[in-house]
């Protein structure tokens, strides 16, 4: 009987090309209890960061020179199996609505408006991160099932 | 983009130097013109020339010093200067998340004031969080004396160290700096008025609503009037409004003698910014006497995405415009009108005489449904003036409808 | 006999120099405090964050001129569609190309003729097919008959549909950043109708997708001087001007303009050597004339970076045209000269460029000569002469060195402090034979203005135009490509 993981267990990605932001938020998630944090403010860094890291919820900046969070998005897109709920949180100062609808699009599941709001991330993060283990939890029950019969 | 420390010195030397050379020149050319002119020995002359040589050689020898010694302390500096902004940064970030107790941070020791270092880790802090931990950092500035000395700087000081301070404000965003900001909006010098009502925006962006004329909004606005700004920078800082932006946006609508130039700058942004619950007082701007202004309101109800009942008229109307960008932007705003109101005018359009109206023309009826579809189709056949002709065949294939091939095809039969 | 037209002349030459020091001094130091210490406080990087965030841009019609581009031109729209610019077209417009351009851009692009309803407004050589392509909605390629650059751009704005528009060359890389930076500031002020921004020399600076991701010096001192000369001229020389609002020139590399005040000025002149200064005089004339508010500025951000010619054949074409184009332009334009009317720009500017740049090198040249001949005919003490050319080098180092120092102030500078002491060297040795040899060529250049003038047309991109670009391509990271750029590379595809 598998458990679920304790959120807390959860592996973080952050990519940020603001070296602030980068340590702040990884401050803010250490003191919450969040040990595994990875984070880059290299956007080009973040798709092989992907792979080696296995993130399960990924803290993502819109706005950054050269490769900008819709690219990154596409990138681990396109490395992320169907179906796998991988959560994407956007961080961005820009308000308009267009915006958001594109980022839900792209692929996000939620958004921070900076400045931010330390209790909002956390929520926001751990109301992702569980949703994101019941996926997995689901996911596993289907394949034990799929292997019963 | 630049280094901030030693440009004002160097600006100095080199005009310094520059008027240094400038008189030896002018003496050098004096006496060359005198020493020939009253056939004075050329010994003396040249004696000038050495001087001038010499002196020559000496600026460029301390010149060259100056340089070299600022690339050696300024990499030195830059690289010390990142070291403690990390640790700056770290120890505020602790101290905003509590991580340490407040006596602890506060032993930062007797210092009154914080370096350069600590102020930038601060400000780039507040950027980026506010709330609780937001407010235990604007502590940290009112406990040094830091945000006293950057209101300070702001009304005396000369140039570089007054727009230092704005800028600076214009992080903090302190409550109490917006007043000394919004009176900057009348300073005679452009960059300053510009960086002001920017900062200003900014720190108004976080503070608590009061309505009202005399509420921090109130005085936004009343400045706003007053001050000469360029309609662009206005809307730049209408956008660092933030959450604010709409309840601005509105209560600048409804100033009674509003400028026109300000109306036209809070339509533009009402529709940037999608405040889609304005579209009424938007349209009431589409009959004013200034076609500009007519303009802008319909661009503004066609990024909003709706036309109000009550402008459907407006429109019809701007439709036939004299000015053909009124009847352009009014064009664009009709998709959003149901089909059966604005059809025959539009498709009327297809044969305007600007290019521009008879794209948009064609762009709306293609998104008007099945029917303005089918009169985009019709036009492409049968339309007596080429040009509309043309316009539908190519709005078809740009939304679709044709592909290339079938799109000769009505090109050879038209 | 000869004594007092040499003394004249000598005097006059003096009384030139103190006149050139002293507006150039007056450059320096205006250009310093705008460029540099308001701009860095203005704009610092989290300003400008802050209002890209949030918006404030204009799209953007890039126009991209190609003839005989068979090797490079798919490497280069493809860079060009690769940049992260929320709302911009690519336009390429084929100039009659009587190589395998337009083929290779059918097959890379997926290209579908269309029948395209065009514009007017500008009067070009007869256009033979447009084409959409099928994969990049955003690009739109022309064939049409030849008729030179100037002819191409126009047919280029008859298509386009932005507010503005970017006319590039295809050696230059663009930073999408940049261009959004840029049109920002046609945002900010209604008023403005071209932008010229800052541009550096590109060559071994390692290029990761199409961002220069790190700094490092030439071998070449040829190269190592084109640098020292760009950080000079852009950021005192054209900074001064803008502050005074009397920029003349924007470099064809990058600049950003106003479609309809282009149009309203008549479009680009189709037969010159540089249509792009031409355009920016006409710009002024135009609005001065019909008294409209406008301004034309330069911007030391953002950065565009340029291949310079590495080789002494392809410097010394690239600098004979460009002095050609100024002294073509200024004589076109020569009814501004010392006119009231034109304000700021027919009272000084115009007569700056007219005294101390396209006459420039002839009086330099003269200075020589002179000294010579009075060293010959005794007239000169020996002593005299070799304290006068002293003067003159040392004067001119000096010069070179404070307009250069600027570059020590930049962010992005040379990161090793060693390639920043070359750029400070540099400054001394360009005084021993590179300035001079520039010199000569400008001033053969002066004189050959006249009979060169048909050339231009059809000669473009065959080398007159410089070397074939070589470095658009993503250099795979690691070490630094200090390709001492023996030979011009072709362009790689992508």
């Amino acid at each position: 009987m598998t458990q679920t993981p304790r959120t807390t267990d959860a592996r973080i990605l952050v990519v940020d090309d603001e070296r602030v932001n980068v340590i702040l938020l990884e401050r803010i998630l250490q003191q919450d209890g969040y040990s595994k944090v990875r984070s880059t403010s290299d956007a080009y860094k973040a798709a092989a960061l992907y792979d080696e890291f296995e993130p399960d919820l990924v803290l993502l900046d819109l706005h950054m020179p050269g490769l900008d969070g819709f690219a990154v998005m596409e990138q681990l897109e396109s490395r992320t199996p169907r179906d796998t709920f991988l959560p994407i949180i956007i961080l961005t100062a820009d308000i308009r609505p267009e915006v958001k609808r594109r980022a839900l699009a792209a692929g996000a599941k939620d958004f921070v408006t900076k400045p931010f709001d330390r209790t909002e991330v956390l929520l926001r993060i751990q109301n992702l991160l569980e949703t994101r283990f019941l996926h997995l939890r689901l996911d596993r029950q289907v394949v034990r099932q799929g292997q019963g019969t | 983009m630049w280094r901030r420390y030693g440009d004002a010195a160097y600006t100095l030397v080199t005009l310094a130097i520059f008027g240094f050379e400038t008189l030896a020149l002018g003496w050098l050319s004096l006496s060359f013109l005198l020493g020939r002119a009253t056939g004075i020995a050329s010994t003396r002359v040249e004696g000038v020339l050495l001087a001038t040589v010499t002196s020559t050689a000496s600026a460029l020898a301390l010149l060259g010093l100056y340089l070299l010694t600022y690339h050696f302390t300024s990499s030195l500096r830059d690289r010390w200067h990142v070291e403690r902004l990390d640790q700056w940064t770290e120890r505020w970030i602790a101290l905003a998340l509590e991580d340490v107790p407040a006596e602890a941070a506060a032993d930062t020791p007797r210092l009154r004031r914080l370096p350069r270092a600590a102020v930038d880790a601060v400000l780039s802090l507040l950027e980026v969080v506010k709330g609780d931990e937001g407010d235990r950092l604007k502590a940290v500035l009112a406990r040094h004396g830091v945000d006293r000395l950057f209101l300070r700087q702001l009304q005396k000081g000369h140039l570089a160290a007054r727009l230092d301070a704005i800028e600076g404000l214009g992080k903090a965003r302190l409550p109490q700096a917006l007043d000394p900001l919004l009176s900057l909006l009348q300073h005679p010098k452009p960059v300053v008025r510009r960086m002001a009502v920017r900062a200003a925006a900014g720190t108004l962006a976080t503070m608590a609503p009061e309505p009202g004329r005399d509420g921090p909004g109130g005085r936004f606005i009343q400045a706003l009037q007053g001050a000469s700004l360029q309609p662009g920078v206005v809307q730049e800082s209408l956008l660092l409004l933030e959450t604010r932006a709409g309840v601005v946006l509105r209560d600048l609508m409804a100033e009674p003698d509003l400028d026109d130039s300000l109306r036209r700058v809070v339509l533009e942004t009402t529709g940037r910014l999608g405040l889609a619950d304005m579209a009424e007082e938007v349209a009431a701007s589409t009959v004013h006497p200034d076609p500009e202004l007519r303009a802008a309101a319909f661009r503004a109800l066609h990024r909003l995405g709706s036309v109000p009942e009550g402008a459907q008229a407006s429109l019809l109307a701007a439709l036939d415009d004299e000015v053909d960008f009124v009847r352009v932007q009014a064009a664009h705003a009709a998709a959003f009108l149901s089909a059966g109101a604005v059809l025959p005018a539009l498709e009327s359009r297809l044969g305007d005489a600007s290019w521009w109206v008879r794209r948009a023309a064609a762009a709306s009826l293609a998104r008007l449904g099945d029917d303005g579809v089918a009169t985009v189709r019709r036009a492409a056949e049968t339309h007596p003036d080429r040009a509309a002709r043309d316009m539908a065949v190519q709005v078809l294939l740009e939304t679709g409808v044709l592909d290339p091939a079938a799109a000769r095809l009505v090109k050879g039969v038209a | 006999m000869w004594d007092v037209p040499l003394t004249l002349y000598q005097y006059m030459l003096l009384v030139y120099f103190s006149g050139l020091n002293l507006l150039y001094g007056l450059f320096c130091c205006v250009g310093l405090r705008a460029s540099v210490i308001i701009f860095a406080r203005e704009f610092s990087q989290g300003s400008l964050r802050d209002l890209l965030e949030r918006d404030v841009y204009k799209p953007v019609s890039v126009l991209v001129p190609a003839y005989d581009e068979e090797v490079s031109i798919v490497g280069s729209v493809r860079s060009l569609l690769a940049l992260q610019f929320p709302e911009f077209e690519v336009i390429v417009v084929s100039d009659g190309s009587t190589d395998q351009t337009m083929q290779r851009l059918i097959d890379a692009f997926a290209l579908a003729e269309q029948p395209w309803a065009t514009r007017q407004d500008l009067p070009t050589a007869p256009i033979r097919r447009t084409f959409r392509s099928l994969t990049h909605p955003h690009l739109v390629v022309v064939d049409k008959e030849n008729g030179g650059k100037a002819d191409a751009l126009n047919a280029g704005l008859n298509l386009a549909r932005y507010p503005l528009f970017a006319a590039v060359d295809a050696d230059s890389m663009l930073d999408a950043e940049a261009i959004l930076r840029a049109t920002r500031l046609f945002v900010e002020d209604e008023t403005l109708v071209a932008v010229g921004g800052t541009i550096r020399p590109l060559n071994a600076a390692v290029v990761r997708d199409g961002r220069v991701t790190d700094l490092v010096m030439p071998k070449r001192w040829l190269e190592r001087f084109q640098i020292l000369e760009y950080a000079r001229a852009f950021f005192t020389g054209r900074s001064g001007w803008s502050h005074f609002k009397s920029l003349l020139i924007i470099s064809g590399a990058f600049g950003l303009f106003r479609r309809t005040a282009v149009l309203e000025a008549g479009g680009f002149l189709v037969g010159t050597v540089s249509e792009d200064m031409e355009l920016v005089v006409r710009l002024h004339k135009h609005f001065l004339r019909e008294r409209k508010p406008y301004n034309i500025r330069f911007t030391p951000d953002p950065i565009c970076w340029t291949e310079v010619p590495a080789d002494l054949g392809t410097l010394r074409r690239q600098r004979n045209r460009w002095h050609r184009g100024l002294c073509e332009t200024l004589w076109k334009h020569k009814d501004m000269l010392f006119n009231p009317r034109y304000g700021r720009l027919g009272m000084v500017a115009v007569p700056y460029f007219w005294f101390f740049e396209a006459l420039s090198p002839l009086v330099e040249m003269s200075g020589y000569v002179i000294v010579v001949i009075g060293m010959l005919t005794g007239f000169i003490s020996p002593r005299f002469a070799i304290l006068f050319v002293l003067l003159a080098v040392l004067y001119g180092m000096l010069l070179s060195q404070l307009a250069a120092g600027v570059e020590v102030f930049l962010s992005n500078r040379y990161p090793r402090m060693r390639d920043r002491v070359v750029i400070f060297v540099a400054a001394f040795f360009e005084f021993l034979g590179y300035r001079q040899f520039l010199a000569f060529e400008r001033t053969l250049a002066t004189i050959q203005v006249q009979w060169k003038k048909g050339q231009w047309g059809k000669m473009r991109r065959t080398g007159v135009q410089g070397p074939p670009p070589g470095r658009l391509v993503p250099v795979d990271g690691g070490g630094p490509a200090g390709d001492p750029a023996g030979e011009p590379k072709p362009k790689a595809h992508v």
